[in-house]
């Protein structure tokens, strides 16, 4: 399994191959996004950046923007806003809350339906690429493991990359949010923050 | 540089400000300049500056402007009031509005918008600094800041302006050439896998000779641009991380 960082257009390889993040034309490959290609069993070109794209049962955090006479539409850092009903939430909501949510359903064009879990509150909201979400997750969970510990915070990352943090140092996670995001291609990452988080003590 | 020369050839073949026929003005690229832009990207083509924002795909709005089967892009060239010798005034003009149309179309060449339906991506785009080609700079800049932001696409658009003054067949053109009595000026973008012009416009009169001759030399330059739109992509990604 070989890893490379290849760029809109670049040419992957000289036959017709299937995957995910590629085209073929002439029956030869190219890569679709700036991403880092693998080559293993079949290849594929996972994108650096990019929105979150719903999937069904992911949990999401998001932010309610407006509020009308039956709900409320919900920031959820996507390609569409979603929204939901009054009548499905008990307590009433007003903009700029933060809410853990769940997805019930994805149409065909990325749209939404999602069910309000709970109303995140004393705490801060960071956020990273919704691409980057795995990283900061990390081997089971070992990333925020690492994290927590160095932090003593409670962090609770969502699939769209929204990051919400209660107590302890949000600093430290800030920080090392933006060191993970900015190395995301690298191997062996957790270690690698363990080392940078000892130094920065 | 002396204004109002009426030459545009030395004795030597060069050219007013020292360039050969077919050589280009010094291109410095640079990718992610603004945090909080979804892609963003900054072009510096000799004396032209452009800076490129891409936000989305997102909401369009107002919803009725919706395309149900694919995204929209919305091209937004601007020129700072400060990028020319005379005030501009920032109230986009008729040349602005048609230079964001046909960039915008270009880039939507390269996307793969099928994915994203009913949103729009908008790409802004500022001039801070003009001296001819700026629309070239932009949209350089624009696809930087597409690829950036993670977009699907088939290709980067990289493009040249091509053209000819004092008789002979020039590559991008200054604004000292460009005002020259003969001046023909022939922007023109790429899709360089494929060899697919997806911008051209043409101000003066040129033969057909001449013309395939300096869609030649055009599509050369653009091949060479684009290794430099790859260079510079891949060039974030270098660095290793090693706990500091």
């Amino acid at each position: 399994m070989t890893k490379t960082i290849v760029v809109p257009g670049e040419l992957i390889s000289d036959k017709a191959e299937r995957g995910s993040g590629i085209y073929t034309e002439n029956e030869k490959t190219y890569s679709k996004y700036l991403g880092v290609l693998y080559q293993g069993e079949d290849t594929q070109v996972v994108p650096l950046n990019g929105k979150y794209t719903p999937k069904e049962g992911d949990q999401i955090i998001g932010m309610i923007t407006a509020q009308d006479m039956n709900g409320y539409i919900l920031d959820v850092k996507s390609y569409h806003m979603p929204y939901v009903h009054k009548r499905s939430i008990k307590t009433e909501l007003k903009p700029g809350d933060l809410m853990l949510c769940q997805v019930i359903g994805v149409n065909e064009i990325k749209d939404m339906t999602i069910d309000i879990q709970a109303k995140l509150e004393d705490g801060i909201l960071l956020n990273v690429s919704a691409k980057k979400v795995p990283r900061v997750i990390g081997k089971h969970r070992s990333m925020i493991t690492l994290l927590e510990k160095f932090s003593g915070s409670k962090i609770l990352v969502g699939a769209n990359g929204n990051i919400f943090i209660q107590d302890g140092k949000p600093s430290i996670v800030k920080n090392a949010l933006e060191v993970i995001s900015k190395y995301s291609h690298v191997d062996n990452l957790t270690d690698k923050m363990n080392i940078y988080l000892q130094k920065m003590k | 540089m002396v204004k109002n020369e009426e030459w545009y050839f030395d004795q030597k073949g060069k050219r007013f400000d020292g360039r050969g026929q077919f050589e280009q003005r010094p291109i410095n690229l640079k990718v992610g300049v603004i945090d909080r832009a979804d892609g963003s990207a900054y072009v510096e083509w000799g004396q032209n500056k452009a800076v490129a924002a891409v936000y989305g795909p997102r909401e369009m709005l107002p919803k009725h402007m919706a395309n149900p089967n694919k995204a929209t892009i919305r091209y937004f060239y601007r020129m700072a009031p400060f990028s020319v010798p005379d005030r501009k005034n920032p109230k986009p003009g008729r040349r602005e509005i048609e230079i964001s149309k046909v960039s915008g179309e270009a880039l939507s060449r390269a996307a793969e918008l099928e994915q994203f339906p009913n949103t729009a991506i908008d790409v802004f785009v500022t001039i801070l600094d003009a001296n001819a080609g700026t629309r070239i700079t932009a949209l350089l800049a624009a696809s930087l800041a597409l690829a950036d932001a993670g977009i699907p696409m088939k290709d980067l658009v990289s493009g040249t302006s091509v053209g000819k003054a004092g008789g002979k067949l020039i590559s991008d053109l200054s604004k000292h050439e460009e005002d020259a009595p003969d001046a023909v000026d022939l922007p023109i973008a790429m899709l360089p896998n494929s060899d697919e012009v997806v911008l051209m416009q043409m101000d003066g009169p040129l033969t057909e000779k001449e013309f395939n001759e300096i869609l030649e030399v055009a599509r050369k330059s653009c091949k060479e641009i684009k290794d430099m739109q790859v260079k510079v992509l891949k060039e974030r990604f270098k660095d290793d991380f090693n706990g500091d």
